[in-house]
């Protein structure tokens, strides 16, 4: 009896290493188990942190100092990433020497890692003909009268115009909440009233490393023109790339 | 009966055994820090597609699969071609970590990049490949997985010793536009400030004109535009006159020669006499050469005094106006008005 209480142990032992999130059998499979019912739940103590949630976003981790399991509609055994704009153009109207051209776009990403992700921005500024608008390498405020191109992507109250009369922008919005999304604007993109354009940075990334939910970003473009900037209208496509690491 | 019970337990115990281990075995290891970069996510653009990821199994590897789909990560199951990608122009551009990979163009599909090379063992450097003329999915917000799979085999055939998934997404562009009005600012007057703001005077007195002394006085102009083309500047008018009496206008510059009656203007700074200013301002506008020259005036109708063939901030002119007149001179009140016209094509 006594050598048969040893081999189950080892039995016991082997067995989770073959737990998966998919269910499968030779005409049947599940991808991701999903029971959509109950509600967030946050619970912390000293040595334990829980996270549960419901729905299509879903999604939770549990972890203590030794140990991390994820639950929800979509768990990291499946990479899982979206982007979509919601809302696709972004007008900076007339620009005269003394007005700043404010245009604001909205965008989202979803993710589901065990890294984090970046958003880049990859195009070059407005162009008019050959003539491309100067973008603003440095971080900095709009001036009226300086040609800039620049973007952020928090709530902000300068500059103003008459469409924009309080400012243009906010902050990114985590849904349904902080517990399953973390996207945030990123170093340089993130001052309210500062702005700034270089190709290819980062203006978005995951906080906290691993990211999931979804987060909406709202794009704040400003452009002035200064003596030079030509006359005429300048116009750019806007393509944002979105790349995760697993 | 233990030994019953030993009979009964062995071989289900061998079975649990058995289907663990086949269990870890059909596991393959994953690779770690895996992403796909792709240059623009915009749907049908051809982009370049870096993807990375590092191997940690040491295993020997013959081949690399990197397959996209639409519908799952996942290893194995069936994988639905995103519609509109294209993968079958592509080249591969370069490769870091483990590398030695060609195309295996036999087995490569348009949804599918098959990376072969003589199999050896794998290190746990991170690997990079990049791929250009890639034509992206044509559908907006579409999401893709890749699956990434690495075989002993050169042929992406047999056991899967890693592998792993990572996704990427198209979007479409948005537009961004502006509208930027073409403007030319131009001021004339006895005294202008460089940008205009503020003007004052518009007539200039010579006082008495004598034969032994030449008059002269100035004003300034001051202009810039954001046209393309640049803009010029020229003079309208006539040389000073009362009823029909006429003081000589300089057609050729030449220096002021007292005594002699003559009407000119330059944009110079000069001494003899001593009058006027050299342009001033960080814009590209140029003076016309005839006016050009301190000490020689000259003035004709019509004439192009400045000119910028590009946009240009704002310069300041000085124009000195010079009056010599002979004893022969008919007395009279002569006086004239010159217009100074600014011009951009836009």
């Amino acid at each position: 009896m006594k050598r048969v209480t040893i081999i189950a142990a080892l039995v016991l032992v082997m067995y989770p290493f073959s737990v998966f999130a998919q269910s499968s059998s030779t005409s049947y499979q599940v991808n991701e188990s999903t029971f959509n019912s109950g509600g967030n739940i946050d619970t912390n103590s000293a040595s334990y942190n829980a996270r549960g949630g419901a729905g299509d976003l879903g999604v939770g981790e549990s972890s203590s100092v030794n140990y991390v399991a994820f639950g929800g509609s979509i768990t990291p055994d499946q990479e899982y990433l979206e982007m979509g704009l919601t809302s696709s153009n972004a007008d900076l109207g007339l620009i005269t020497p003394s007005t700043t051209g404010i245009g604001v776009t909205t965008f989202y990403v979803r993710a589901y890692t065990n890294g984090s992700y970046v958003v880049r921005s990859t195009n070059q500024p407005p162009v008019n003909g050959s003539y491309v608008w100067n973008a603003m390498a440095t971080a900095g405020a709009s001036i009226a009268g300086t040609e800039q191109y620049g973007i952020n992507l928090t709530a902000n109250t300068s500059p103003t115009n008459s469409t924009y009369p309080a400012g243009a922008g906010s902050n990114p919005t985590q849904t349904p909440s902080t517990t399953f999304a973390n996207g945030q604007a990123a170093t340089g993109y993130n001052t309210p009233n500062i702005y700034k354009y270089v190709v290819g940075d980062t203006i978005a990334t995951s906080g906290g490393g691993r990211a999931w939910g979804r987060t909406d970003y709202s794009l704040t473009i400003i452009a002035n023109i200064g003596g030079l900037t030509p006359g005429g209208a300048f116009s750019v496509d806007q393509d944002l790339v979105v790349v995760a690491t697993y | 009966m233990k030994n019953k019970i030993h009979h009964i337990l062995r071989p289900l115990v061998v079975l649990f055994l058995v289907l663990s281990t086949a269990r870890v075995s059909a596991v393959p290891p994953r690779f770690t820090d895996r992403f796909v970069n792709n240059s623009s996510s915009i749907p049908s653009a051809q982009v370049t597609q870096t993807i990375g990821f590092t191997m940690n199994s040491f295993s020997t590897v013959g081949s690399i699969q990197m397959e996209q789909c639409t519908n799952y990560p996942f290893i194995g199951t069936t994988c639905t071609p995103p519609a509109g990608l294209s993968l079958s122009s592509v080249v591969f551009d370069s490769q870091t970590g483990n590398t030695g990979f060609t195309i295996d163009i036999i087995n490569s599909t348009s949804n599918k990049i098959i990376l072969t090379r003589v199999p050896s063992p794998v290190t746990a450097d991170p690997n990079t490949y990049v791929f250009t003329s890639i034509t992206n999915p044509s559908a907006n917000n579409q999401t893709v997985y890749i699956r990434i799979s690495a075989y002993a085999s050169t042929d992406a055939t047999g056991d899967v010793v890693e592998s792993g998934g990572v996704a990427y997404s198209t979007q479409g562009a948005f537009s961004v536009g502006a509208f930027v009005p073409p403007f030319l600012t131009f001021c004339a007057a006895v005294t202008v400030t460089q940008n205009c703001s503020a003007v004052t005077g518009t007539f200039l007195s010579l006082g008495e004109l004598l034969s032994t002394q030449t008059k002269a006085v100035s004003s300034q102009f001051s202009g810039a535009t954001n046209d393309p083309n640049g803009f010029s500047v020229y003079i309208l008018g006539q040389t000073m006159t009362a009823g029909n009496q006429v003081i000589s206008q300089i057609d050729t510059p030449t220096v002021s020669l007292v005594g002699v009656s003559q009407f000119g203007i330059n944009l110079r700074a000069n001494t003899n006499p001593a009058i006027g200013a050299n342009s001033t301002g960080n814009g590209t506008s140029v003076v016309s050469p005839n006016y050009n020259v301190a000490n020689q005036f000259v003035f004709k109708n019509g004439d192009k005094l400045t000119s910028s063939s590009l946009s240009t901030e704002f310069n300041l002119q000085t124009v000195s106006y010079i009056v010599n007149v002979s004893k022969n001179q008919a007395p009279g009140f002569y006086a004239t008005t010159v217009t100074y016209l600014a011009v951009a094509a836009f």
